[in-house]
């Protein structure tokens, strides 16, 4: 519907113009036409105006020099012979026949240019009756137009009264039938265009001059028109007529200048043609180029955007079946290569999610397994070592007056042995679970934690411990940020060498994590062992100066790294040391490894 | 088929009809024009025949061309001559003089194929048409009714002391016995008598020249292509007996004959163009009429010196031409 309105609204103001102009472009040759059309009518009534003058004026000068009343007969025949046969190249043979008629008398002398000059033969052509009264009274005669029966031949009368130049009467005339087709000629010499024409209508309706004499011959009728302008021609084609009137002694003539329409706007119809055909042509391109456009562009851009949202809809089996060499081409090829690897790469991730969930499952059961086993192994160790301490505790009671001091301090190493054995068991128990058992987060309250860990911590009087700027609450698991806060501060404390100790726990916010620190004045740690202080079961003093199972710095990197958080310290030797752990806002955003 | 396939079906019909147009309005048919000619004096008209269709565009070679049956010299070549014609199914015939147009017209029959006339004196009374304003059937073309009375009045006005006139014709021409009746009756109306040498053939024309009585005061021919052959014997035998001779052919009179008045062939031939042309364009030729040709006076005013006869200025005034030169100079 768009391509069909686009192009409606580009073609309709195209057609629109061409219209307006082509209409401007008719009407303004049709005026010019009509005004040649009216010059041509106008030289052509001059000339037949002249030709009837001139045929006026022969007679004339027959009547001067002839002296036709005191001639005799054989001399009259003279003279008006010699009027009808004249060799003026002009009018030549305009007279078909030529009297001299006596008022009283009757005709005196006749002569023809083709029959028979007889008396006899006058009488056929020259309605006598008619003229002679209108004649003998003085006046000019001209006749209408008649057609000869014989030849169709159209001839005119006109008679000249002759007057005696002594007396002042009328005695006779010179009547002449003039031959009409000599104007044929004139208008015939007349070219309207390449097939208009001029011709002569008589007042009734009768063609008498006509370029074709065939057309003036055969008696041809035609209705001149009221107006001039636009109206079927003699021809009966649509022409446009200028029409002029000439009045010839009462004889009243139509004077028709015609050429047919058609030809009177060829100009403006040839270039209104070439323009429409140029449309034409145009469309004709614009519509191969949009034909082409859409066959060898727009279809396969849809095709490609049809199978590219199949493929966006997850069916990854699509392919854009398209073998052009162009980019076109090579675009549906991309497609086909994207959506071939994002099957592949779906299919690998579908695997992996596969053998990740087995490996989850995996993990569970080794986490059981794991559990059982630290549980049992726990328990197992433990009885043993429950054994021994109790059965040297009963030593010690039941055979103290047997025992020196020696074997007493053996017996207090051996209880503290067993002792640290317990814990460094716990530790480890400790530190498997970490990690691995997960409790509900809920809002610690972290100035009730604190205390909590101030308070089974019990530190000495000489270290102080200090809560700064830490929020209300937070998200956590408790057990779990309870045992990172304990064991830093355990450390803290553990280590003290200073006559006043000082522990500062600070908290501040970060984006999407809690930043916690806990600083101390204590010895500090030397920087080659930042790393290994975090792993298991290391320690930087002897176990025998300072009880330690090596457990706690591991486990609290475990725990924290578990929560997607991270552990670092900051230290100088003989000043103190800052330990610095982040713990997540939300939990369950990084806290996955 | 989609909206644009759809829309380009009609600007493809379009130009493709324009097209088919163009292609009919380019192709030009090659008009073939049969021309049947008995005589070799009437050359002339087939060349004034041939310069008017040039000057209307046709061209010959190019979208005309002829087939030219002529000069035949005699009668009896007629009939395989006008068969030779109508086989090549011309698209117009024009014939010159009587009888060759009337064994067009009865070898055309219904053929349609329209035929131009010339050098005909009477059509109607040779029957060749029915009317000169309305011929019908699928001839039509020029006549020169009249140019025998004419001729004869001419006559009378160069020898005024004619009263005996010796006057040859051949019966077997329809055309000249219808000429014949207008010319008696003219002559009757001016009080001359006729001694009439009826000639068909050669031998006919010999004796008539060899008998020519001496009591007449002039010689004339009915107007005739007839005559065209006998040229020298004519004008021997007036030069002979002295006899003024009125003919109708410029030649005669510029070779010896008193006068003549008649025809002019190249326009005739022009004429015969002119209509030839309307045919071809469309025109029935029953639509045709008849056309009038003009007339020529010509005087030879060395015979009139050598007849002793003085024509009289009046007469010069009205002569289309005058011979005082040698022969063969038109003025």
């Amino acid at each position: 519907m768009f391509r069909t309105a686009f192009m409606g609204m580009a073609l309709g103001p195209l057609l629109l113009v061409g219209l307006l102009f082509g209409w401007q472009s008719v009407n303004t040759q049709f005026e010019n036409a009509m005004i040649h059309q009216r010059e041509v009518g106008r030289r052509a009534a001059d000339n037949i105006i002249s030709f009837f003058n001139a045929a006026e004026d022969y007679l004339l000068a027959a009547i001067l020099f002839g002296d036709l009343k005191n001639v005799t007969p054989q001399r009259q025949y003279q003279i008006i012979s010699q009027a009808i046969n004249h060799k003026h190249a002009r009018y030549k043979n305009m007279y078909y026949d030529i009297a001299i008629i006596h008022c009283r008398k009757g005709i005196l002398a006749y002569a023809s240019l083709y029959g028979e000059s007889s008396v006899a033969c006058f009488l056929t052509h020259f309605r006598v009756e008619e003229f002679l009264p209108y004649i003998c009274s003085g006046r000019r005669y001209y006749g209408p137009v008649s057609f000869d029966e014989l030849t169709g031949e159209p001839l005119m009368t006109i008679a000249i009264p002759m007057v005696d130049l002594r007396s002042g009467e009328v005695w006779g005339a010179l009547a002449v039938n003039i031959r009409i087709n000599t104007i044929w000629q004139i208008v015939g010499d007349i070219k309207v265009g390449r097939s208009g024409k001029v011709y002569v209508v008589d007042q009734q309706n009768r063609v008498v001059a006509h370029p074709d004499p065939s057309v003036v011959l055969r008696g041809t009728l035609f209705n001149v028109p009221e107006k001039e302008g636009q109206a079927r021609g003699l021809s009966g084609d649509p022409s446009i007529l200028v029409i002029d009137t000439l009045s010839i002694e009462g004889q009243t003539f139509y004077l028709i200048a015609e050429q047919p329409l058609k030809e009177a706007l060829s100009f403006t119809v040839t270039m209104l043609l070439q323009i429409f055909i140029v449309i034409l042509l145009a469309l004709l391109v614009s519509l191969l180029f949009a034909l082409w456009t859409e066959r060898h562009m727009i279809k396969p851009i849809e095709l490609i955007a049809k199978q590219a949202l199949r493929i966006g809809a997850g069916d990854l089996s699509q392919r854009i079946e398209l073998e052009r060499q162009d980019e076109l081409g090579r675009l549906a090829g991309a497609f086909n290569t994207m959506a071939a690897e994002l099957d592949s790469t779906i299919a690998s991730l579908e695997q992996e999610v596969a053998e990740r969930k087995r490996t989850a499952i995996e993990l569970e059961a080794v986490n059981s397994e794991l559990e059982d086993f630290a549980y049992i192994v726990s328990h197992d160790l433990k009885a043993p070592l429950r054994g021994v301490s109790q059965l040297a505790g009963w030593i010690a009671e039941d055979y103290a007056d047997a025992i020196d001091e020696e074997g007493r301090n053996h017996i207090r190493l051996l209880l503290n042995r067993v002792k640290r054995m317990h814990g460094l068991i716990d530790s480890v128990l400790e530190y498997s679970k970490a990690g691995r058992i997960r409790e509900k987060v809920t809002d610690v309250d972290l100035a009730a934690l604190m205390q909590e860990v101030i308070e089974e911590l019990s530190p000495a009087d000489n270290v102080r411990i200090v809560v700064e700027n830490c929020p209300q609450s937070i998200a956590a698991e408790r057990t779990r940020l309870k045992q990172v806060i304990q064991n830093l501060v355990d450390n803290a404390v553990k280590y003290m060498d200073k006559k006043k100790g000082l522990v500062e726990i600070d908290c501040a916010s970060e984006a999407a994590y809690w930043r916690f620190s806990v600083s101390d004045n204590g010895p500090g740690i030397a920087r080659k062992y930042h790393e290994k202080i975090f792993h298991i079961f290391q320690t930087l003093s002897p176990r025998n100066q300072t009880e330690n199972t090596g457990v706690g710095l591991s486990l609290v990197k475990k725990i924290v790294e578990t929560f997607g958080g991270r552990v670092w310290l900051k230290s100088q030797e003989g000043k103190g040391s800052t330990f610095f752990f982040t713990w997540p806002k939300k939990t369950g955003e990084n806290n996955e490894k | 088929m989609t909206p644009v396939s759809r829309l380009l079906i009609i600007p493809l019909i379009f130009i493709l009809c324009l097209t088919g147009c163009q292609k009919k309005a380019a192709k030009q048919d090659i008009i073939t024009i049969g021309i049947v000619n008995v005589a070799r004096d009437l050359e002339d008209t087939v060349d004034g025949f041939k310069k008017a269709m040039t000057e209307q565009g046709y061209i010959e070679n190019r979208n005309l061309s002829y087939y030219y049956e002529g000069p035949l010299e005699t009668l009896e070549a007629l009939d395989p001559a006008i068969s030779r014609v109508l086989e090549k199914k011309p698209d117009l015939i024009l014939s010159l003089t009587t009888p060759v147009t009337l064994k067009v017209k009865k070898a055309a029959g219904n053929s349609g194929i329209p035929v131009v006339f010339c050098i005909i004196g009477d059509p109607i009374g040779s029957g060749i048409v029915e009317s000169l304003r309305k011929p019908g059937g699928s001839l039509t073309g020029i006549h020169a009714r009249g140019v025998g009375i004419k001729a004869l009045e001419w006559l009378l006005q160069i020898v005024p002391e004619l009263k005996r006139l010796y006057l040859f014709y051949n019966p077997d021409y329809r055309s000249m016995a219808a000429t014949m009746q207008n010319v008696k009756k003219t002559a009757s109306h001016h009080n001359i008598e006729l001694i009439t040498a009826a000639v068909r053939s050669r031998e006919d024309i010999l004796e008539a020249l060899a008998n020519i009585p001496e009591n007449v005061q002039s010689l004339f021919q009915v107007p005739s292509a007839f005559w065209a052959p006998y040229f020298k014997e004519f004008l021997q035998a007036a030069l002979d007996h002295k006899k003024p001779l009125m003919s109708h052919e410029y030649e005669w009179a510029e070779a010896g004959a008193l006068a003549s008045f008649g025809v002019d062939g190249v326009s005739i031939g022009r004429q015969a163009g002119r209509l030839a042309h309307k045919i071809l364009q469309g025109t029935l030729p029953a639509l045709l009429p008849v056309e009038q040709a003009e007339f020529f006076l010509t005087l030879n005013l060395k015979t009139a010196e050598a007849l002793d006869l003085t024509i009289p200025d009046s007469i010069l005034k009205q002569a289309d031409h005058i011979i005082r030169q040698k022969p063969g100079s038109r003025p």
